[in-house]
C-alpha cells in the first residue's frame, strides 16, 4: 500500500473511525509488513501526542465548574455600576433642586423715604450732622428703589451689550 | 414548558461546556477570551435551542455555533483565525536559551499554532471537543472525505513541524 493510505487508515483507527472488521484487517496487513507498519506507528503517535498535547494545554476546561450566572453578572455589572451612577447623580440634583433656596434680598421698609427717616427705624444710628450728600442721596435712592428690580439686577445682572451702551454712554457725556 | 427547556439545556450545557472551552482555548490561547467566547457560544445556543432540527447530533450542532461565535468574536477582533506573522512563529519556534530540555507537549502545542487554519479547526474539533468525522462535518458543513483529508494534512504538518518522529524519539 501506498504511504498515504497507510498512514490515513492509522490515523482513522487512532481516531475509533474504522469499523471492528476493518481494524483486524489492517492490524493483520501490518504485521506482515514491518516498514508500512513503522508509517501507521509514526502516524499514531502524532496522534497520541496532539490528543495528548490539547488535553494537558486544556485540562482547566475540563475541570472548570459550570456556572452560567456569575458570568451573567459579570457582564451586566458595567450597565448596572453606570445606572448606579445616573441615578445618584439623578438624586444628588432633585435633593439639591428640592431643597435649596433662590437668593432673596430683603424688602426694603416702605416708611423710609429719607435719609434721615434711618432713625426711626434704627433708633441707635447717630446720623448728627450728617447732610444731604451726593452718596448719602445715591443710597438713599438704592434703598427706597423696588426690590424686585435690585433682586433682578443682582441675580441675572445687566447683559453685556447694556452694559456696553452704558459705558459708552458715560464716557461720551465725561 | 420554559423550565423544562432550560433544565434540558442546562444538563446539556454541563455535559459539553468542558469541550466548548476547551476548542475555544485551542482557538485563542487565552483562557480569560475562551470563558468568554463559551459563554457566547452558551447564549446562542441557549437562544437557538428550540430551533435544533435534529438533522446532525446536537454537539455537532453546539459545535457549529461555537464556531461561528469564534469567527465572530476574531471578527470583530479584527484578527484572522491564525493572523500570528510568521516572523512571531518563527520566535514561538525558537528554543530559548534556558529551555533546552523542551517537552513534546509543547513543542506539538507551538506546532498546532503554525498550521493553517481550515487544518487546525479540524483538529480543535476532533481533538478538543472529540467529536468524530460525521459530527466535524456536520457543524463544519463540509463532507467527511474533506474531514478526513484536513485532518491528515494537519497531523503531517504537525508532524513536519516538530520533526522528531522519523528519528523515533
Amino acid at each position: 500500500m501506498e504511504r498515504d493510505i497507510v498512514e490515513r487508515l492509522a490515523m482513522d483507527s487512532a481516531s475509533g473511525e474504522l469499523s471492528e472488521d476493518m481494524e483486524a484487517i489492517f492490524k493483520e496487513y501490518l504485521a506482515e509488513h514491518p516498514d508500512e507498519n513503522k508509517w501507521a506507528e509514526d502516524m499514531m503517535r502524532i496522534c497520541q501526542a496532539t490528543q495528548m498535547t490539547v488535553d494537558a494545554k486544556t485540562n482547566r476546561a475540563a475541570i472548570a465548574d459550570v456556572d452560567i450566572k456569575p458570568r451573567l453578572m459579570v457582564r451586566l455589572l458595567p450597565i448596572a455600576r453606570w445606572a448606579a451612577v445616573v441615578i445618584f447623580a439623578a438624586f444628588i440634583g432633585i435633593a439639591a433642586g428640592r431643597w435649596s433656596k433662590s437668593p432673596v434680598i430683603s424688602e426694603r421698609p416702605a416708611h423710609i423715604t429719607a435719609f434721615s427717616d434711618l432713625t426711626v427705624e434704627r433708633p441707635g444710628l447717630d446720623l448728627e450732622g450728617v447732610g444731604e450728600s451726593f452718596w448719602q442721596r445715591k443710597a438713599l435712592a438704592m434703598l427706597t428703589s423696588p426690590s424686585s428690580q435690585i433682586h433682578g439686577d443682582y441675580v441675572t445682572g445687566p447683559k453685556l451689550w447694556e452694559r456696553y451702551r452704558q459705558f459708552i454712554k458715560e464716557k461720551n457725556y465725561e | 414548558m420554559k423550565d423544562k427547556v432550560t433544565r434540558e439545556f442546562q444538563e446539556f450545557w454541563n455535559q459539553a461546556a468542558g469541550k466548548v472551552r476547551a476548542y475555544m482555548f485551542c482557538s485563542c490561547r487565552n483562557w480569560t477570551d475562551a470563558e468568554d467566547l463559551a459563554q457566547d457560544c452558551c447564549l446562542r445556543a441557549l437562544r437557538a435551542w428550540g430551533q435544533f432540527d435534529g438533522r446532525a447530533s446536537r454537539q455537532a450542532w453546539l459545535f457549529g455555533i461555537a464556531r461561528r461565535t469564534r469567527v465572530d468574536w476574531f471578527r470583530r477582533k479584527k484578527r484572522e483565525i491564525v493572523s500570528v506573522s510568521s516572523e512571531v512563529l518563527d520566535n514561538l519556534s525558537k528554543v530559548a536559551p534556558g529551555e533546552t530540555n523542551i517537552d513534546m507537549t509543547e513543542k506539538v502545542w507551538r506546532a498546532l499554532e503554525k498550521i493553517n487554519t481550515e487544518q487546525s479547526e479540524v483538529i480543535h474539533l476532533r481533538f478538543a471537543a472529540g467529536l468524530n468525522y460525521i459530527q466535524i462535518a456536520r457543524a463544519l458543513g463540509i463532507p467527511i472525505g474533506t474531514v478526513r483529508s484536513r485532518l491528515y494534512r494537519g497531523l503531517k504538518a504537525i508532524k513536519e513541524n516538530v520533526g522528531e518522529w522519523e528519528n523515533g524519539t
